[in-house]
């Protein structure tokens, strides 16, 4: 919907293929843009607020409306440039001050030189539109203000709606008219503003409001089972490119803070080339990966329940400790320390990192993240601790904890996650849990290997009537690796590897049998068949 | 019957004082009665509050504040508030109009307003709307003693 506007200019910024006469010096317009004081709705908005724009806060109730155009009020207003803010028949002024108080962009300080009240309710209950319009104009004026905010807007609308009968088309003629000489009046007066309204989403077509508007953001609020999501959208921003698409939202005591589609996917990549190998802290395993796992590569370790995945997650961290690599652990299952605890139980000094600040174990809400939202928390905790190696445990965790909604995109949402991550250059491994049949080697219940550079699968394995444990390295991109169904067990000091498991057949399917040697050229070597656990031997 | 801090009633104290002494020649209200310094002070409030919250917003916190004083001083139950948001009638409380100092009914009404303000907005922004209505009080009078101990 920009690219009309952009394209234009991005012609002559590159100074190609330009229309203009050779003669003519191109000085485009520089439009400043203002920072919203949203976390993450610059990035979402191409840079920030156009300045001197006209937009329109609209969304249904609750879902944020007042405190973003708070957050951007707070966000510019200075004594030079104060903001102004019209309270129309909406929620009561002194109620609002009340409630967004609580907020940490709340400024009092502000009130007292940088921002200014005004309550129009009377107003639009007695005057018509114009005297309405007369009024704005008159403390515009005398104020100077570099923001304006009409909360809410949709009162101003109803009110000529009723004075033409009370339909909806009614006063149509009246409000664009209202609505174009105010943007006019408020943009000369080199005010960017803000109408608030609550609209449905089928209203925007044919709206003369929305049609005056040079920006449109709609936020959304939608009950998915059991949880809440909210999304917003950038409907329409004059004059430079936004990122299209939903994005989600969280309001906390902080306000609003938006979580782009992009996030992690279109800063400059930190990943360089590099040949180092990280060790896996179990050398038998570093063996079989070649080295270990190359450094900036994504790992999936992919087994059933009680086959390990956690420890061996606990030894990559803690080796990457122990190397001076900080870490961090994404955990959605169960709480912080009772994971660091249960480490500790096994030799990983997770808990001295914990507290000298080289780890983060994040525990991640569940129920209702979104997938923008996970993303951000890790690649923060990521950027804090300087991390090397991040643990994802696990991505069935990961899954429950989404809202139902985005669990339809889950595949698309975990290679967005793998590649945020490993564009910042840090090695990622993410367990999952797989489901065990004895028929097929599965290695995720989702078909997200390719999101993985790596493979490694563990499984249990009926043995001379034992229930054995066994690892193989299914998948390496980054070079050779070994071809080995190992044994390991869990000891106390973490997984201990053994052997190759030689002599059967169909170790994969997790029931084999001896190789019937009647049809092998190598008859003879029975006696590698069973030696017994690790432990026994 | 519900309790006034101490602090509104000390700030309601320094704004009444403050309004007797310089309402003494001056204010008048119908028929050249004096205006009590009580309703000078609703009214420099209402100047600021009603630019924000509107003339219904303070009209209906001001009748809430009488509501409550009356239980605590019922000199007030004769007083009413006026579509426009100010006092009616409070000309005629007993005492109004005989001493130039502020009444104990006086006291009460403000404090309860000052209080009501600051449950619903919080003391800085209470301090913020007084200091906007009297710009030339010593910003000392404005902060409670609570604040000055720290």
């Amino acid at each position: 919907m920009n690219r009309k506007t952009t394209s234009k200019s991005a012609r002559g910024t590159r100074g190609t293929r330009s229309r203009m006469p050779s003669t003519a010096t191109r000085s485009n317009v520089v439009i400043r843009k203002l920072k919203t004081g949203v976390p993450g709705l610059d990035e979402v908005l191409g840079g920030g607020l156009p300045e001197y724009s006209f937009n329109i806060i609209a969304g249904p109730p609750g879902s944020g409306k007042t405190t973003m155009a708070h957050q951007i009020m707070f966000a510019n207003a200075t004594p030079e440039k104060p903001a102004l803010y019209f309270t129309v028949l909406g929620e009561p002024a002194i109620k609002m001050l009340r409630y967004q108080q609580q907020f940490s962009f709340f400024d009092q300080a502000k009130l007292d030189s940088s921002i200014r009240f005004v309550n129009l309710s009377e107003m639009v209950l007695k005057n018509d539109l114009s005297a309405v319009l007369a009024e704005i104009i008159k403390v515009v004026e005398e104020v100077g203000p570099g923001i304006v905010m009409v909360d809410s807007f949709r009162t101003v609308v109803r009110k000529a709606q009723s004075m033409n009968g009370g339909s909806a088309s009614g006063g149509e003629v009246e409000l664009q008219g209202f609505v174009q000489s105010l943007a006019l009046h408020l943009t000369s007066w080199q005010a960017t503003t803000f109408l608030i309204g609550e609209y449905a989403e089928g209203e925007v077509r044919d709206n003369p409001v929305f049609t005056v508007a040079d920006g449109l953001f709609w936020l959304y609020q939608s009950t998915e089972r059991n949880s809440i999501v909210r999304k917003m959208q950038v409907m329409k921003c004059r004059g430079q490119e936004t990122v299209p698409g939903l994005h989600t939202f969280r309001t906390t005591g902080d306000g609003l803070q938006v979580f782009p589609r992009t996030f992690g996917l279109t800063a400059p990549s930190d990943k360089k080339r590099s040949t180092h190998r990280h060790s896996t802290g179990v050398p038998e395993l570093d063996t079989m990966l070649g080295g270990g796992i190359a450094a900036g590569q994504s790992v999936l370790l992919a087994g059933p329940s009680g086959s390990g995945k956690t420890i061996l997650g606990n030894h990559f961290i803690a080796e990457g400790l122990k190397a001076g690599e900080p870490g961090v652990i994404a955990v959605f299952e169960e709480l912080p320390n009772e994971y660091v605890a249960r480490a500790t139980k096994m030799g990983f000094k997770l808990d001295e990192a914990r507290k000298n600040g080289t780890l983060e174990v994040l525990y991640l809400r569940p129920l209702d993240l979104s997938v923008d939202e996970t993303v951000n928390e890790i690649v923060t905790a990521v950027k804090r601790v300087k991390a090397k190696r991040v643990v994802i445990d696990s991505l069935v965790g990961f899954e429950l904890a989404l809202a139902p909604g985005f669990r339809t995109d889950f595949r698309e949402s975990l290679y967005r996650m793998v590649v945020a991550l490993t564009r910042l250059g840090v090695t990622v491994i993410s367990t999952v849990e797989v489901e065990e049949d004895f028929t097929s080697l599965g290695l995720s219940n989702y078909a997200i290997s390719f999101l993985s550079d790596s493979i490694i699968r563990l499984r249990y394995v009926s043995l001379d009537g034992q229930l054995r444990r066994m690892l193989m390295v299914v998948k390496m991109r980054s070079g050779k690796h070994s071809i080995d169904t190992r044994e390991y067990e869990i000891t106390n000091k973490g997984v201990v590897i053994g052997e190759r498991l030689r002599g059967y057949q169909a170790l994969t399917s997790g029931i084999p049998g001896p190789w019937d040697w009647g049809h092998a050229s190598t008859a003879g070597t029975v006696d590698h068949m069973s030696k017994g656990p690790i432990g026994a031997r | 019957m519900n309790s006034i801090s101490p602090a509104s009633r000390d700030l309601a104290r320094r704004l009444l004082a403050w309004e007797s002494a310089r309402g003494k020649n001056s204010a008048t209200g119908p028929g050249g009665t004096p205006v009590p310094p009580a309703s000078r002070v609703c009214n420099k409030l209402r100047r600021v509050l009603t630019t924000f919250a509107g003339i219904a917003g303070f009209r209906s916190l001001l009748t809430r504040a009488l509501t409550l004083s009356t239980a605590r001083a019922p000199e007030l139950k004769g007083v009413g508030v006026n579509p426009d948001a100010t006092l009616l009638g409070i000309e005629n409380v007993e005492g109004g109009k005989k001493k130039a100092a502020a009444q104990e009914w006086e006291e009460v009404l403000v404090a309860q307003l000052l209080d009501l303000l600051v449950t619903f907005v919080g003391e800085g922004l209470m301090q913020q709307l007084v200091r906007q209505a009297w710009p030339d009080l010593p910003a000392g009078q404005v902060r409670s003693r609570n604040q000055d101990k720290l």
